[in-house]
């Protein structure tokens, strides 16, 4: 790692900082670019001689500058209130769902992903949502029901074609991208509900645990979290679906928009198994001795996580 | 108790610790059922003659399991693995939330599935758990939803104060709330899982998954009717007699299966299809009934995935036709084939046979073409247990037997073993609480 990366690193750092806590709508745009910025350069850490990271990272900057550009011109519109229509808003939900990996726009996240190191790969899929989620949130909570529904019907959608193209993939990063694709899906209804940043940040945690464990090379804690980004119940991940599913029960949206998801769930889970099998059948019986100890309590939380709340 | 399974965990995990505790929780356990009130609760946990009776079989099974492979003793995983299961199987018998029994309800899938992954035999295995998983899951993740709302709507989690509230719900999502449990039991129509993984789990997979998975489906709908206030209805009765048929039709497959696991995992259907009728029609005698088949199931069942095993480790095969004669080779071996398949087809004095009983009259009550099912059912569940035994034990002894080991003193004392919670006939007065 060059010492430029560390100045990188706090650049696309700073940005999403400086989007939440800004008033004025050109720096909340700003913010999302400086982190864009950031991690661009970022893209290429660890390259080998023949790496896909360059054509992803070049991919990533075409469509996120496009995301950019129509979020820009559209935000315009809608905060400065030059014209009050419902076009205007769709298109700042289309420029998000470009910039959070959404169903209409989530095409470019296994393809891109599948290239990337995993610390860029960790980033793109965590740190760089949250000025966009934090934006859905504001469009949603400020405009009419159609504009609600809408997002509901996107979220559902993302999670169904999430699960569809990772039953697709035969590899793993593709795999994980439209894991991401999935549960950003998820996301956008807690956005609507209620219980969104809780999902995302277990999210970013399993997705982070999940990481390190491929990194490292540990099969059978990467086999289970594998297991645990599906959202079954002994894991953490499952509290989070509980949450967003009793919110949006409460706030009395229609229970047709949680089949999509369910649906979604369910569709993921095959693939899910079938990343599980191949990492669990590789790891050798007894595979406890030989590990860091630091990581265990962390994978206790991330694998028992639902069992806390027997005792809190 | 579940601290002792759960403090375990954390010491080293060797096949003689792990073999301790469960003796010791299943003491425990037993002395569980010495209780002077029907039911006692607090804020997480809540025990009733139900499920006492649940957390009694699933420590026992568990040591079952244990004790019959003695030569897992080098992996501490599949220790664990054992481990972690019973834990979660007495924490689901014994959760006060609806919340906290659905999260442990599903979550005992995981350590199932890392024993038939981990542990199996073909490459089949693979997709024999995926199919385990997505039954299940599938059938469970409507029933999540409609567990929220409920909850959201009651304002409460706790199953006693959702059984005083009395709110009513649509009639369709009767379908919803018993189907995942339907599914697990399972219900004929959607048992494919069942054979598969079965027939691919190894023999403490296949010990447990028979003996208290399935139970945990029979208990869910328990749980089910005391937490909706639940009346048979027209979808319970369409539900009813489905699963009647299923079971006379399950007691057919039986009698045309090759394989042995996947006969006595087709027996199990049958058997559970009692289970779930005398459940869903909510009557006393029903429910005793059901409680006992599950009891009686639970370790007769067992006992078969035992003996098949253990003959498949004489014969190298599966195949019943391949396995004939045993009685020339192995008569301590036939003798406890012949006790276990007079218990599975409900012999005179055996629990099996006052289950079917009481549930046969239930069943009258509601409607004589049911009972006429029933007693087809058994008909037949007797015709598979003689072919079974028959056709395994007698005749000429086939060339595969010739070659294999002796009988060890671990197998019979797991055999054994398994008369022991068919005792509690002794003890009737559990039953009628």
């Amino acid at each position: 790692m060059s010492s430029a990366n560390v100045l990188f690193f706090f650049v696309m750092a700073f940005g999403p900082i400086v989007s939440l806590s800004s008033s004025n709508w050109f720096l909340v745009w700003a913010g999302i670019e400086i982190s864009f910025l950031g991690l661009v350069p970022l893209l290429f850490l660890g390259s080998k001689y023949m790496s896909l990271n360059k054509e992803a990272g070049l991919k990533y900057f075409c469509i996120q500058a496009l995301g950019s550009a129509l979020l820009f011109m559209s935000g315009v519109v809608m905060y400065f209130d030059v014209v009050d229509s419902l076009v205007f808003s769709v298109l700042f939900l289309f420029s998000l769902s470009i910039k959070l990996g959404l169903f209409p726009g989530h095409f470019w996240v296994p393809s891109i992903v599948a290239g990337l190191e995993w610390i860029p790969c960790v980033l793109m899929l965590t740190w760089q949502k949250i000025p966009p989620f934090a934006l859905t949130v504001s469009l949603v909570s400020s405009s009419n029901y159609l504009l609600q529904e809408l997002v509901l019907l996107l979220g559902g959608m993302s999670a169904l074609v999430g699960g569809l193209i990772g039953n697709n993939q035969t590899s793993l990063r593709p795999m994980i991208g439209a894991s991401s694709v999935a549960h950003t899906g998820w996301a956008s209804v807690g956005a609507v509900c209620g219980s969104l940043w809780l999902y995302f940040i277990l999210y970013c945690l399993v997705l982070v645990f999940t990481a390190s464990f491929l990194w490292e090379g540990n099969n059978l804690l990467s086999s289970m979290s594998i297991l645990s980004l599906s959202g079954l119940p002994p894991f953490v991940m499952f509290s989070g679906k509980w949450m967003i599913i009793k919110s949006s029960l409460c706030c009395a949206i229609s229970i047709k928009f949680l089949i999509l998801p369910i649906l979604g769930t369910f569709i993921s889970l095959i693939f899910y198994l079938k990343f599980l099998y191949s990492f669990y059948l590789n790891s050798e019986k007894v595979s406890f001795k030989s590990n860091i100890s630091w990581i265990l309590p962390l994978a206790f939380l991330n694998l028992a996580g639902v069992g806390y709340i027997v005792f809190l | 108790m579940i601290s002792l399974i759960f403090g375990s965990l954390f010491l080293y995990f060797s096949w003689g610790t792990v073999g301790f505790c469960f003796i010791l929780s299943s003491l425990v356990s037993m002395s569980l059922l010495q209780q002077n009130f029907s039911s006692s609760m607090n804020m997480y946990f809540s025990l009733n003659y139900f499920s006492v009776l649940m957390i009694f079989l699933s420590c026992i099974l568990c040591l079952l399991a244990l004790v019959s492979t003695p030569y897992e003793k080098v992996a501490s995983s599949y220790s664990i693995c054992l481990l972690v299961l019973c834990g979660v199987l007495s924490l689901a018998f014994s959760m006060s939330n609806i919340i906290l029994f659905y999260i442990f309800f599903e979550a005992s899938l995981i350590p199932t599935l890392m024993l038939i992954i981990g542990w199996g035999y073909q490459p089949e295995r693979l997709q024999a758990g995926s199919y385990m998983m997505l039954y299940t899951v599938g059938a469970s993740l409507p029933l999540l939803v409609v567990l929220i709302w409920w909850c959201v709507e009651n304002g409460s989690m706790s199953i006693l104060m959702l059984k005083n509230m009395g709110f009513s719900f649509p009639i369709f999502l009767t379908v919803v709330i018993y189907g995942a449990f339907l599914v697990k039991l399972p219900m004929y129509s959607f048992h494919l899982w069942l054979p598969k993984a079965h027939v691919e789990a190894p023999l403490a997979g296949s010990m447990i998954l028979a003996g208290i998975l399935l139970k945990l489906g029979g208990y869910g709908i328990f749980v089910m009717n005391n937490s909706f206030c639940m009346s048979p209805n027209s979808v319970s009765l369409v539900i009813i007699s489905l699963s009647m048929w299923g079971g006379f039709l399950a007691t057919m497959m039986c009698l045309r299966q090759v394989d042995v696991k996947a006969l006595v995992a087709y027996s199990s259907v049958g058997h559970m299809s009692i289970v779930s009728s005398g459940l869903i029609l909510d009557q006393t005698w029903g429910v005793t009934s059901a409680l006992i088949t599950m009891l009686a199931h639970g370790a007769s069942s067992s006992a078969l995935f035992c003996l098949a095993y253990f003959s498949y480790t004489k014969s190298h095969t599966r195949n019943i036709p391949y396995m004939k004669g045993m009685l020339q080779m192995y008569p301590i071996l036939s003798f406890a084939w012949f006790v276990f398949c007079c218990i599975n087809m409900a012999a005179p004095p055996t629990l099996n046979l006052v289950g079917e009983l009481l549930v046969s009259s239930v069943l009258w009550n509601y409607s004589y073409l049911l009972a006429v099912v029933m007693g087809l059912m058994v008909f037949f569940s007797a015709s598979y247990n003689m072919y079974l035994y028959s056709s395994i034990n007698h005749g000429f002894h086939s060339n595969y037997l010739t070659g294999g080991t002796e009988l060890k003193s671990f197998e019979k004392l797991s055999l054994f073993l398994h008369l022991m919670p068919l005792l509690l006939l002794f003890k009737g007065t559990l039953f009628i609480l």
